[in-house]
């Protein structure tokens, strides 16, 4: 970018050095059009319109939605890969589908959620228990018990008239660590973060 | 060649108006855009700003804004059971999945018209002045500096004649306090004061995260850890994370401390990019207390004088107390999922 000021000329001085500058200058607002850019070009000036074609993002624990079935791209909470209706989400064609049962909330929204069971004593998740965390489909998000938490991968989003589901909110976009924090004399608490 | 051929000069002119901008369409495919991330738009009905949140979650539930329900998203109003007739005057709390438009009218001035942030004065004929530096990709597009002096709004260096104004966009979770006070009374071996910490949803507050917009961010000043301990003291009832500052650069020119208008230019700075959970350190019931007696042996001491004594600095019964309020102080925190 040059200093506009050089573009200036005197009283008197010749204009045609200057007038070389400000050739050079106004090259510089010629337009190009870049990837997935258009430009309409028209004696009085030019349109621009960019396509913002993107490819998606296929993050661990993406929520899908079709017809009225949902499926959860893969993902891992502690290491361990989730189950939907006894099969692990990563195993092949059919793919583990949850089917939209029980409605929404009061306010049209039901969630996707992971729940972690863990050992009441060691306060880990079991290896061996092979329900120990699940997907499911909940509408309320705070049903809890000491041994099971919950964490929210999606929202669904309900129609006016509580019959199907109109849009996915996702909520977690990162496989998840979790942590039990064991409490005296109360239930403990879960505690998921992203990893 | 000692004149510029008419040719020439339209051949300049030709150009430059074929390649002059007069409008930009952003066709969106699906494109993903991250959870709260601002669009900042002028409503020519409203004539105002406005900010247009991607919905982001905390705790799973998408964060609110409070809007006047005259300018409330239909599925607000509906969830909320509110006609346009009974809504008249009344602000609501609309969530992100409905799609709000946030009022953006808090701005703050950065640069040529700004107001110090700070005045000293050196002598009788020095003042000194210190303001937010305009950042430099502003100063890039044509920003003004700062006056040189509080007393002056004459642009300092440059021909930089634009004005800029910023916002900023927070969110807020709110969350039990934490408070202190003394009682005092007669135990079996003379007078005993007792140091109580009490736990308080105050009234009002809300389930959801919500968002604010507030000219200038200002954390909140670090408690006095001996202000903790003597008087009755109650901690924040929220915490507060950064979501993004909404700058405005005005055309060049622009009268100074005027309001932003349509011809203004948006620009966005994110701070916060996923969602979140919030948590507090300890979980104690609201409505709860957890108390330490100490005895004084001071038989009708006043009680300023027997808290005085208690917390000098070189009493056991300070670093005792600071541990069991420490140890017992609610605090938050956000994290990313």
């Amino acid at each position: 970018m040059i200093d506009l000021r050089k573009l200036r000329v005197r009283p008197g001085e010749p204009v045609l050095p200057a007038w070389n500058r400000l050739l050079d200058w106004a090259k510089q607002f010629r337009l190009y059009a870049g990837r997935g850019v258009r430009l309409q070009r028209t004696p009085n000036g030019t349109y621009v319109i960019a396509d913002l074609r993107t490819t998606p993002w296929n993050h661990p624990f993406k929520v899908s939605l079709a017809d009225r079935e949902v499926t959860v791209a893969f993902g891992t909470v502690q290491d361990v890969v989730p189950r939907i209706g006894g099969r692990a989400i990563d195993e092949p064609v059919p793919v583990p589908r949850l089917r939209l049962d029980g409605g929404p909330d009061k306010d049209g929204r039901s969630w996707v959620v992971i729940e972690v069971k863990v050992n009441g004593k060691s306060g880990e998740i079991d290896p061996k228990d092979k329900d120990a965390v699940l997907i499911r489909l909940v509408s309320n998000l705070d049903r809890q018990t000491a041994n099971v938490g919950r964490h929210p991968l999606a929202m669904l989003i309900w129609d006016a008239g509580r019959t199907s589901v109109i849009r996915v909110r996702q909520i977690t976009h990162f496989d998840l660590r979790h942590l039990y924090v064991k409490a005296e004399g109360k239930p403990g608490r879960h505690i998921f973060w992203a990893t | 060649m000692k004149s510029i051929p008419a040719r020439d000069w339209n051949a300049l002119i030709d150009q430059l108006r074929r390649d002059q901008v007069i409008g930009c369409t952003a066709l969106e495919h699906g494109e993903w855009r991250h959870p709260w991330q601002v669009s900042a738009e002028w409503n020519p009905d409203r004539l105002r700003w406005e900010a247009r949140i991607q919905p982001g979650f905390v705790n799973g539930l998408d964060a609110e804004v409070r809007v006047a329900a005259k300018d409330a998203p239909a599925d607000t109003l509906r969830r909320l059971k509110l006609t346009p007739a009974k809504a008249a005057k009344k602000m609501v709390d609309s969530w992100l999945t409905e799609d709000p438009r946030m009022p953006l009218n808090k701005w703050r001035a950065i640069g040529r018209d700004a107001q110090p942030e700070s005045v000293s004065a050196v002598g009788i004929d020095e003042i000194n002045a210190s303001y937010e530096p305009v950042p430099e990709f502003f100063l890039a597009l044509g920003a003004g500096e700062p006056p040189k002096s509080p007393l002056s709004f004459a642009p300092s260096t440059g021909g930089n004649t634009r004005l800029l104004r910023a916002t900023e966009i927070t969110l807020q979770k709110d969350r039990i306090t934490t408070g202190t006070d003394w009682t005092f009374g007669s135990g079996a071996d003379g007078t005993f004061a007792q140091f109580n910490v009490t736990y308080r949803l105050p009234a009002g507050a809300r389930k959801r995260a919500y968002l604010r917009s507030v000219a200038k961010l200002r954390p909140p000043a670090p408690d006095d850890p001996m202000a903790r301990l003597m008087v009755d003291w109650e901690s924040d009832p929220f915490d507060t994370i950064p979501v993004a500052t909404v700058y405005l650069i005005s055309p060049e020119n622009a009268v100074q401390n005027s309001e932003p208008g349509p011809d203004w230019s948006p620009y966005v700075k994110h701070h916060l990019f996923w969602n979140l959970i919030h948590d507090v350190t300890v979980q104690p019931p609201s409505g709860s207390s957890e108390n330490m007696i100490l005895p004084t042996g001071l038989a009708l001491g006043v009680a300023d004088s027997v808290i005085n004594q208690i917390l000098a600095t070189i009493n056991d019964k300070n670093a005792a107390l600071a541990e069991f309020l420490g140890k017992r102080t609610v605090e938050g925190r956000f994290w990313t999922i």
